[in-house]
């Protein structure tokens, strides 16, 4: 489908302002980026243009980022991170300033969830360790933070964080809302 | 035992009553999904967070989690979750607009699904009006649907609490609708104003629209590449000076617009008249004195006359015309100084407040003590961080750090006698320390301020009397260089346990001493110079200040170029101890440098009124000191080692600014009310005191305004008034701070709670295991005999 959108009905605008932390210009500013991305239509994608992964990732905000995959993957319909325009607002609007601090926790969580399952395990956490530090600590030393990380955040003793677990925490941070934000 | 893989939180509890205990009775895994700790929760479906949720949002999630178990019925299948969103978007129809705007955007679904319940919510103009269908009809299209909700629930991973899903089918339908409908002409996007009056309330339209046309972009867009760079180099620490300058900006901005239109056009219609002074050599730019004397920037420029704007035979003539002829239109320069500079004034705190307030509670109030290995592992990564070598030494850091942390956690760290030791012996004496230096350094001043005064007088030359005008200020800001400096070094010996902390006190140290000076000198100029006759006092006080603000501004420069040539400078809190970090390169100190925003912000502020221009001025320097601190931090520094908690750190900066503020405006009042002004010049010569302008106003003013002069007289100048708006505002402070108060003491009893359910599901569980062990023991016995 050979058709951009480049320029949105007033319907759509309005739609897209409130279900979104953006303004008017920020939508049209983000679009463009988007449209620079060359998206293309993907077969069986409802007729959408999407980006494709590598091509998201690619992106200067976050082409250096350790969780990038899993971020595109939380934020694509297809979860594997071929984003349409709707993903790709719907991803900067939750990392934008505007966003409270529960949407971004409810967002957070998913992406340190690496298999998905609704929890954060012990496998979850080695593998977001093991992004954070690359390779500088060692596997003793990861597995002793993680056994740190559980005996301090979970709170039902399962060996797992929950998302309640996963609130909590967060709940005490005061900094997450500065670092868990894209600027764009 | 193998626990299995429990249901997820928000799962109904019916769901498990009609499924049954599948296998072994006694299984304590079973019982543990029993378990009404689990249950209750998400039956209400609510957290601790709730507590602090306004009532509309609390309904709406214990709507959505009543829906989960009334609408299972509809859904058979693998999707033990399914719900009808109808109920969500009921309750999204009762709220008003922007309510429903701000509950629509805190839905951690997909934008699509948000935008379908947005237009079903707002009654859709074009094709939402697609009929909803039969929703519980067991037909091959809700059959994919429930497939497409689990795959869709599974790719969003089932820990959602809140599940407010749409049936994909619906979405279907009207998304692409939407998508495919373009009018033929496709409007431009500069037709803002009109909007379908429908969905969004007036007050979101309007704040959307400002933020687009108006103020809020200036703020939002300026510079808003370079700050993504240095963002994305440096980390949200070093942004957050940035941004503070720039939130800085628009202080300075709003001042100069109203002085501008209040003050300035109205008086360079009708200038008052002096002698042209000699030409103009550049050592007057610095010391503000001679030919800028009686220009715009301070006081003594404007005139006390009512300017009387009456238009006549179609040209604009302004004279001094008697109203004869209808319109009398006077514009009186005192009235418009003192409410501009007032307006100015108190605009100005307001903002502060209300910033410092709303900062102060999102990271002060809601936040308690952390679990550190927690929070470092998920909170302390800066998203912000975009170019390759800032996340190398980012994950170097973060994995230092986490080693140190492992390491102490290990052994024990400081004991508790080092500290104690500490506290009684060390600290006080770095205290004391201070004191005398900043004793020392105030007393310094003052004396070289008496003797360049003297010297000013006893020499001839007019350049050296002149640049003796500048000895102050250079004094000034060359303690202002060098004192933090001392003050950072001391911080370090005393042994503070967490870096943030040495340089929380730091900042204190070096705020109250600034103060200290700025006060001092203020009450010194005020006592001698207003009892000088035949000066204007005000003038010179304004040139005083001016002079500091432009030697603060050079010797900033030179600070930052300084640090451009001495490699290896270490300044502020930065810890050696981390290895391969650039041994050429310093860190950008933040707390010094947010220090000296506030310091030149302050003196402008006190300045306003005695140099309505001033804030011109600062403008300058403040965009020109963008540009130089970015390009110092572009070749100087790297990421600072500590992680810098950048949004309590901004709480900290706001209110930092406050206090100086709102003592520069009591200043600035006290004069107003209380202090002579000069004879000469200025807008207000001939009265007792500025205030008295209104007095001279009421009492000559037309009868047309005999309303607001009766305000004006029993109503705000009446005591009883001020009385009962302090009373009100003392009121509402108390009652706001008990309702922290209560939900402080809330959570805590709740944290108790969690705790105590943690451990009754041991202690049960053990039981379980017992309970077991002796039945299948009992079992087997059985069997046997």
């Amino acid at each position: 489908m050979g058709n951009k959108k480049s320029t949105f009905t007033e319907e759509q605008l309005n739609a897209y302002q409130d279900c979104t932390y953006f303004t008017r210009k920020q939508i049209l500013r983000l679009h463009s980026r988007f449209q620079d991305l060359s998206p293309v239509a993907v077969p069986g994608n409802d007729s959408e243009l999407t980006v494709l992964s590598q091509v998201v990732r690619s992106m200067p905000e976050l082409k250096e980022n350790p969780f990038r995959q899993r971020i595109v993957e939380v934020f694509s319909t297809d979860g594997q991170g071929n984003m349409s325009f709707n993903n790709f607002l719907d991803m900067f609007s939750v990392f934008s300033e505007a966003a409270p601090r529960e949407l971004k926790m409810q967002y957070a969580f998913k992406i340190y969830d690496f298999d998905g399952d609704g929890t954060i395990g012990r496998e979850d956490l080695e593998k977001t360790l093991r992004r954070l530090t690359r390779e500088e600590l060692t596997s003793q030393e990861i597995m002793l933070v993680v056994n740190k990380v559980l005996e301090e955040a979970d709170l039902d003793d399962d060996g797992k964080l929950s998302v309640t677990d996963f609130e909590q925490m967060i709940l005490r941070a005061p900094d997450f809302l500065s670092t868990f934000h894209i600027r764009i | 035992m193998e626990r299995p893989e429990e249901p997820h939180n928000s799962g109904p509890p019916t769901l498990q009553h009609r499924n049954g205990p599948s296998e072994n009775p006694a299984d304590p895994a079973e019982i543990l999904q029993h378990l009404p700790s689990r249950t209750v929760g998400q039956r209400d479906g609510f957290g601790l967070m709730d507590l602090t949720m306004p009532r509309w949002r609390q309904k709406l999630r214990s709507l959505r989690s009543m829906d989960s178990i009334s609408n299972e019925e509809d859904l058979k299948g693998s999707n033990p979750y399914g719900c009808h969103d109808l109920n969500v978007i009921q309750t999204m129809f009762r709220l008003s607009g922007f309510k429903r705007a701000r509950s629509l955007r805190a839905l951690p679904v997909s934008l699509r699904t948000r935008r379908w319940c947005w237009l079903q919510a707002s009654g859709g103009q074009t094709q939402a009006t697609v009929a909803p269908g039969q929703p519980s009809h067991q037909t091959a299209a809700v059959h994919t649907h429930h497939k497409s909700i689990s795959r869709l629930l599974e790719l969003n991973n089932v820990a959602l609490p809140v599940i407010a899903h749409l049936p994909r089918t619906r979405g279907r339908d009207i998304i692409p609708l939407v998508v495919k409908d373009r009018p033929s002409s496709p409007r431009s996007v500069g037709d803002e104003l009109e909007y379908p009056a429908v969905t969004t309330s007036i007050f979101g339209k309007v704040r959307s629209q400002a933020s687009d046309c108006l103020g809020l972009p200036f703020s939002l867009s300026l510079w808003h590449n370079t700050l993504k760079e240095i963002g994305g180099s440096f980390g949200s620490g070093v942004l957050s000076y940035f941004l503070h300058l720039r939130w800085l900006l628009l202080f300075n901005a709003l001042a100069l617009c109203l002085n501008i239109i209040f003050l300035l056009i109205p008086q360079l219609l009708h200038p008052p008249e002096h002698e042209r002074v000699k030409p103009f050599p550049i050592l007057e730019l610095f010391t503000g004195t001679g030919y800028f004397s009686n220009t715009p920037l301070f006081y003594g420029f404007y005139t006390n006359t009512t300017i009387n704007l009456v238009l006549r035979n179609s040209h604009n003539e302004f004279g001094n015309v008697s109203s004869n002829d209808g319109v009398d239109a006077g514009y009186s320069m005192q009235l418009a100084y003192l409410f501009t500079i007032s307006a100015y004034l108190f605009i100005s705190s307001i903002i502060l407040l209300v910033c410092m307030a709303r900062s102060f509670s999102d990271n002060y109030v809601k936040v308690g003590t952390a679990g550190t290995f927690s929070l470092k592992v998920f909170t302390r990564w800066d998203f912000n961080l975009m170019s390759r070598p800032a996340v190398l030494l980012e994950q170097r850091n973060i994995a230092t750090s986490l080693k140190e942390m492992l390491s102490e956690s290990r052994t024990k760290e400081h004991s508790p006698w080092v500290d104690f030791v500490n506290k009684l012996t060390v600290q006080p004496a770095i205290w004391l320390i201070y004191l005398g230096t900043a004793l020392g350094c105030c007393s310094a001043i003052f004396f070289l301020y008496e003797k360049s005064e003297k010297l000013e007088s006893q020499d001839d030359k007019a350049w050296k009397s002149e640049a003796g005008l500048l000895v102050l200020p250079t004094i000034i800001s060359f303690f202002n260089m060098v004192l933090p400096l001392l003050y950072s070094r001391l911080a370090g010996l005393e042994g503070y346990r967490s870096p943030v902390n040495r340089v929380y006190v730091t900042l204190v140290r070096n705020i109250i001493l600034k103060m200290f000076i700025i006060a001092g000198l203020f009450y010194h100029w005020l006592q001698k110079l207003s009892v000088e006759p035949n000066q204007c006092w005000e003038t010179t006080m304004g040139q005083q200040l001016y002079r500091l603000v432009v030697m603060d501004f050079l010797f900033l420069i030179f600070d930052t170029v300084l640090i451009e040539y001495i490699f290896g400078l270490v300044t502020g809190g930065c810890q050696q101890s981390y290895a391969q970090r650039d041994s050429q390169k310093s860190e950008f100190d933040i707390a010094r440098n947010v220090l000296d925003l506030i310091y030149g912000q302050t003196l402008v502020w006190l300045g306003a009124f005695f140099s309505p221009l001033l804030p011109a001025v600062q403008l300058i320097k403040l965009l020109l000191l963008f540009y130089i601190k970015k390009e110092s931090l572009f070749r100087n520094c790297q990421q600072p080692a500590i992680p810098w908690m950048a949004r309590k750190m901004s709480t900290v900066f706001v209110s930092l600014q406050f206090f100086p503020a709102f003592f520069g405006a009591v200043a600035v009042v006290f004069i107003l009310w209380r202090q002579q002004p000069s004879k000469s010049c200025g807008p207000f010569r001939g009265l007792q005191v500025p205030s008295d302008a209104i007095d001279v106003w009421t009492t000559t003013a037309s009868p047309k305004f005999s309303a607001v002069i009766w305000i004006l007289n029993n109503i705000i100048e009446n005591p009883i008034f001020l009385l009962v708006c302090a009373g009100l505002i003392i009121i509402g402070i108390y009652a706001n701070w008990q309702i922290v108060h209560g939900y402080r003491q809330i959570m805590a009893l709740l944290q108790n709670r969690i705790e105590e359910e943690r451990m009754d599901k041991n202690f049960l569980l053990e039981r379980l295991k017992m309970a077991q062990g002796t039945g299948t023991r009992a079992g087997n016995q059985h069997k046997i005999g």
